[in-house]
């Protein structure tokens, strides 16, 4: 098997937000569930005052939650926040001295790998490959949802990255480029915000249709208007457009020389062991090509539609690990 | 729900002086910047409080949604509250129970959803509360 299997604490979002744990006694609990030995934590998520100013203290119980659960941090993510003034984006150089501390702080943990966003611009990634290398972290662009391994953005990244053809710039696959359904728990949360049979139907053949996906929300948007759907689902729709992509899955080959962790997306997994959105056999199949161990975090977001209370996220991530091995063996 | 269970608690509605305090929780998965949340509309008891009727409590100061604007380095924790204050002469007395709403805008300042244009989510939540 060539795919290290972990986790990102991302996945406990309910749990963090519900305020159950700190960030000790959650990596507590993935080292006693097994959920291990790769974690990888969000920044912005995890950490009181990422990057600049994470207290002494909060460090050290880090670490040592870590070395006591022989657990080790496979990635960390950072955010690149472009429109954190709403009418003064950030330029590039703003944007190189907004991620920096982000790798400093990975470096300084001895995380391998940062996960950067796809709004990073060839020019932004050109200033960030010294920095990276200075502080030896790879860089792993995530390529998510509404984009895939080869739609325009990415083929601009990618041909930056040939061009510096450098280790420390790398690509993230992440699962949810590659989905065949909408999930089936969205679907629900929608209806129960009002959202009508015919405004469901709407929805699903806007999200098949090819094109942007604002252009394809506002078809849909437009639709829900004409048949009176309330407002709330509707604007909540939004949100599937970006996060849900229907790119194809056999095309991950192509980043797999500068693939340098893997995101493991998935909404469900049904009764007979297999996620009704996202198509892991086909998707084990293709990774199992890798010809290196490479790290992939169990990234469950069905809290995006699932209370705490509804599904318990380490239950789910021990599943996912479980449906991730039978399919890799079988590959 | 999911994200928008957790924007308000039981206790969530305080009683003051001057009107109420409402702590509200983050609804999104990470930590924002205060420049990222857009706007906050209050009903309590039946009465509607616009944006324009809502301050922010930060740091000693009540802010208006216009004046977070620039403040892109003051940060609202994803597991602390943040407190909103209206002011208004009649309050409920404290234990009473009433229905809370709060419908908030918050801009994700790394999802670019069209040409210079960031994903705002909108959320709209209702609770029965507890006065304080």
């Amino acid at each position: 098997m060539s795919i290290d299997v972990g986790v990102t604490l991302f996945s406990m979002t309910n749990e963090w937000l519900a305020g159950q744990y700190t960030l000790p006694s959650l990596i507590d609990e993935v080292g006693r569930r097994k959920l291990g030995p790769g974690v990888e934590l969000i920044g912005f998520q995890s950490l009181r005052g990422f990057p600049n100013q994470v207290s002494a203290d909060d460090i050290r119980d880090l670490r040592s939650a870590l070395e006591r659960n022989e657990l080790h941090l496979s990635a960390l993510a950072s955010n690149a926040d472009v429109a954190r003034h709403k009418s003064q984006w950030m330029d590039a150089d703003q944007s190189v001295e907004y991620m920096r501390p982000q790798i400093a702080f990975a470096s300084e943990l001895g995380v391998p790998v940062v996960r950067i966003q796809i709004g990073l611009t060839p020019e932004v990634l050109e200033k960030l490959e010294p920095i990276a290398a200075q502080y030896r972290v790879k860089l792993g662009m995530e390529i998510h949802a509404p984009e895939g391994a080869n739609t325009p953005k990415v083929m601009a990244t990618r041909e930056v990255y040939e061009r510096i053809d450098s280790e420390f710039l790398g690509f993230i696959p992440d699962f949810s480029a590659t989905m065949r359904a909408i999930p089936p728990g969205m679907l629900a949360k929608l209806r129960r915000g009002g959202l009508s049979e015919a405004g469901i139907s709407a929805l699903d053949t806007a999200w098949r249709a090819n094109g942007p996906p604002f252009q394809r929300y506002s078809d849909f948007a437009e639709q829900s208007r004409e048949l009176g759907e309330p407002e709330l689902p509707v604007a909540q729709a939004r949100l599937i457009f970006t996060m849900f992509g229907r790119e194809s899955l056999e095309d991950w080959r192509e980043l797999f020389p500068r693939t340098v962790h893997i995101h493991a997306k998935y909404y469900d997994i049904d009764d007979m062991g297999e996620s009704p959105s996202i198509d892991y056999r086909s998707l084990m199949r293709v990774f199992s090509e890798l010809d290196r161990p490479v790290s992939m975090s169990s990234e469950w977001e069905g809290h995006a539609f699932l209370d705490l209370e509804e599904q318990d996220a380490f239950e789910m991530v021990a599943q996912h690990q479980a449906m991730c091995r039978r399919f890799l063996a079988a590959s | 729900m999911t994200l928008e269970a957790k924007i308000l608690r039981d206790d969530s509605l305080r009683r003051t002086s001057e009107g109420y305090e409402i702590a509200v929780h983050l609804a999104w998965y990470r930590s924002l910047p205060l420049s990222c949340l857009e706007s906050a509309a209050i009903e309590v008891a039946a009465t509607r409080f616009t944006p324009e009727q809502v301050r922010v409590l930060h740091n000693g100061k009540a802010l208006s949604f216009q004046e977070l604007e620039p403040l892109v380095d003051e940060w609202w924790f994803v597991q602390d509250p943040l407190t909103l204050q209206i002011l208004t002469e009649t309050t409920l007395e404290a234990g009473s129970r009433t229905t809370l709403s709060v419908d908030l805008a918050t801009r994700v300042p790394y999802i670019v959803i069209g040409p210079n244009m960031a994903l705002v989510q909108r959320s709209a939540v209702s609770r029965e509360v507890t006065v304080r």
